[in-house]
């Protein structure tokens, strides 16, 4: 694992050269307005404390007081209402307790600063050969890591926390990591050649064999015991605020996304960060997604609104089927009635009926009165004065064959009126057989 | 950067299925619609059978056209009695329905003329397709026959209006077609309704009432696709 534990301290320090490093550090001071703290103002904070809660003030309360009059003192001190964070860090001989404070950052009320231990050692490193001009590797433990800091001309020029043990690891994989650290650095910031590497307190005994590796890499090495002292502070405290510590301006959502996300990816993300994925995310989902999509639903409503069309035509073209087909059955019923009635109907006998009707008219000195025709008979009223005369009507209307007997003949109340009545011969009255096709006066008619 | 960029398109092309999957379904609807109505519009078969049918069917009626009669033919037969019958006519009572005799139907209507009956018989053998006689009633003081006659019917729903000049009011009634008479005492008496033209009474069964003229025409002329013979008279 490899975290630039002190970059942000030495972000105006990234030069080449030492000279350069100082001209613009001390530009970079007269730019910034320096602020000088006195030492109660400075906290200092164990390493990993210091990593694992990234603080943004330090303040000092009374320690007898209650958790809840805590936060709201710290409420008071801030002069904020917004969300933050705060842990007992430590406590002073004088009954008081430090609170490390992390959230939105500008609280007024905070006047301490927060500084790493390691952070003061390294920097007492640093002054320690700031007049050799030289580069200086500062390799210092912190329980199962350990922090490489490259040091010049009094400043922390570069540093880096490996997961490697001063203590369990080998020395193989320490020279190793050593020579891996010389070269990140070299990467970023460092030209010349270290020719130096101090160890503080590495809590083991160099062999032999690590020290002819350390030689025969041309590396010369010290090992030190450097404490930190109250009086060291002096130096912190030249440190402009800009530096000490460096908070982003977020609000306290944007943290908890930020925190979130990072939890999630394992990795560090800032505000700025999501905000720009989740706008390239939404333009290159726009560019494709809504073009696409728009393209797509034309294409939907062309093939419905045609589907539909079609369904009607297929519907249309059904009842037209339909028509036809009830159409050709009905012509088909038509013809049936039509041959039907060409075999049932057979021609009136309207030439027998006219003979009979000139049979009847022919009384021989009668007088028809009336006369009554149906097809099962026929009744006659005629005039005879003379019974004889009847009788001869009579018997010419019966030897006809037209009819097949005659009614009793009653006599009417008027003098000489009788009633004939006779039954009709229905075989001679069957149909005509030939029919005068020639004169067909409504056919024509009709027709036209 | 590059991976919002690709989970932004990824994400797109995801969402992008569902459309994309409704437009498949679509348009293999499409296909299968298109190919079914290419299948069922093929009307050449149809017109086919129908015209075969329609040809077959003139040419039955074309063959028994001079047995029967159809609704067209039943008011051209009235207008055939009264040019044969001349003066001597009286008047003509069709009845309400006709008569059924197994699947024949019969139109049967009332004659009644000025004429002995064996010239009335002449007369009617100059009408084809030939009338069959039911009855016959002769009076000689009268020398006037009233006879029943029948005849075979195929419809063609084809009826007539016999009205073509209209009064003019606002107020139409359209009514079946019952008897034409130049005697008004042969008038029936009930519920009938009476149009008196050119010296004939024509007396009908009122089917439409308070019509104007372009709606009794249309009413008539709708009757008359259904077989009726119909007639319009001015006033209710």
């Amino acid at each position: 694992m490899k975290i630039n534990f002190f970059n942000f301290f030495r972000k105006n320090n990234n030069t080449t050269s030492s000279t350069k490093d100082k001209a613009k550090s001390d530009k970079n001071n007269k730019n910034h307005k320096k602020q000088r703290y006195k030492e109660d103002d400075i906290y200092l904070l164990d390493d990993e404390l210091y990593r694992d809660y990234p603080p943004i003030g330090v303040i000092l309360l009374n320690k007898n007081i209650s958790i809840d009059k805590v936060e709201e003192t710290i409420f008071k001190i801030v002069n904020t209402s917004v969300e933050f964070d705060f842990k007992k860090v430590g406590e002073t001989v004088s009954n008081s307790i430090y609170l490390l404070i992390r959230g939105p950052h500008k609280y007024s009320g905070i006047k301490r600063i927060v500084v790493p231990t390691s952070y003061v050692v390294i920097r007492k490193v640093a002054q320690k050969y700031k007049s050799d001009n030289n580069w200086v590797l500062v390799v210092k433990p912190i329980n199962n890591q350990t922090l490489f800091a490259i040091v010049k001309d009094g400043e922390i020029i570069y540093s880096q926390l490996r997961d490697i043990s001063m203590v369990s690891d080998t020395y193989d994989k320490i020279v190793q990591t050593i020579l891996s650290v010389i070269n990140d650095a070299r990467t970023y910031y460092i030209t010349a050649d270290i020719n130096l590497v101090s160890f503080i307190q590495p809590q083991r005994e160099f062999d032999s064999d690590f020290i002819h590796k350390l030689n025969k890499l041309n590396i010369k090495f010290i090992i030190e015991d450097i404490k930190v002292n109250k009086g060291d502070y002096d130096d912190v405290l030249t440190i402009n605020q800009q530096y000490a510590y460096k908070i982003k301006i977020t609000k306290p959502l944007n943290n908890i996304l930020s925190r979130e996300l990072s939890k999630i990816f394992k990795k560090n993300i800032s505000f700025e960060q999501i905000v720009a994925s989740v706008l390239i995310f939404f333009t290159a989902f726009a560019w494709i997604y809504f073009p696409l999509n728009n393209a797509l639903k034309y294409m939907i409503d062309q093939y419905q609104t045609t589907n539909q069309q079609i369904l009607a035509d297929i519907n249309n073209i059904n009842v037209s089927k339909k028509v036809f087909a009830d159409a050709v059955k009905t012509f088909k019923d038509k013809i049936e009635i039509v041959h039907v009635y060409d075999k049932t109907i057979q021609p009136p006998p309207l030439k027998k009926y006219k003979q009979m009707f000139s049979l009847i008219e022919d009384t021989q000195g009668g007088t028809i009165k009336s006369i009554q025709f149906n097809k099962e008979e026929l009744t006659i009223i005629v005039e005879f004065t003379n019974t004889s005369l009847l009788d001869n009507y009579t018997k010419k209307l019966l030897m006809s064959g037209m009819f097949e007997s005659l009614k009793p003949t009653p006599r009417m109340n008027k003098p000489y009126q009788y009633m004939i009545t006779l039954v009709l011969n229905k075989k001679y009255f069957q149909s005509d057989k030939s029919i005068n096709t020639n004169s067909n006066s409504v056919a024509k008619e009709g027709e036209g | 950067m590059k991976k919002a960029t690709i989970y932004g398109l990824i994400t797109a092309i995801i969402l992008l299925c569902f459309p994309t999957m409704t437009m498949i379904k679509q348009y293999k609807l499409y296909n299968n619609l298109k190919q079914q109505v290419q299948q069922q519009s093929n009307y050449v078969q149809d017109l086919q059978n129908l015209k075969q049918a329609k040809l077959e069917y003139y040419k039955a009626v074309q063959s028994v056209a001079n047995k029967f009669y159809t609704e067209g033919r039943i008011f051209t037969l009235w207008q055939t009695i009264q040019n044969y019958f001349k003066d001597s006519f009286i008047s003509f009572y069709i009845e309400n329905q006709y008569d059924t005799k197994g699947n024949i139907k019969f139109v049967v209507f009332d004659l009644t003329v000025a004429q002995d009956p064996v010239h009335f018989i002449q007369t009617l053998e100059k009408i084809t397709p030939l009338l069959d006689i039911d009855s016959i009633s002769y009076n000689s003081k009268y020398n006037s026959i009233k006879a029943v006659l029948r005849a075979p019917v195929i419809s063609d729903n084809a009826g007539f209006v016999i009205t073509k000049d209209l009064y003019k009011t606002n107020s139409y009634t359209v009514a079946k077609f019952v008897m034409a008479t130049k005697d008004e005492n042969l008038i029936p008496k009930g519920n009938y309704i009476v149009l008196y033209q050119k010296n004939m009474y024509y007396v009908g069964i009122p089917l439409v009432t308070h019509l104007d003229s372009l709606n009794a025409q249309a009413v008539a002329s709708s009757y008359a696709k259904k077989g009726i013979i119909t007639f319009i008279v001015g006033g209710e």
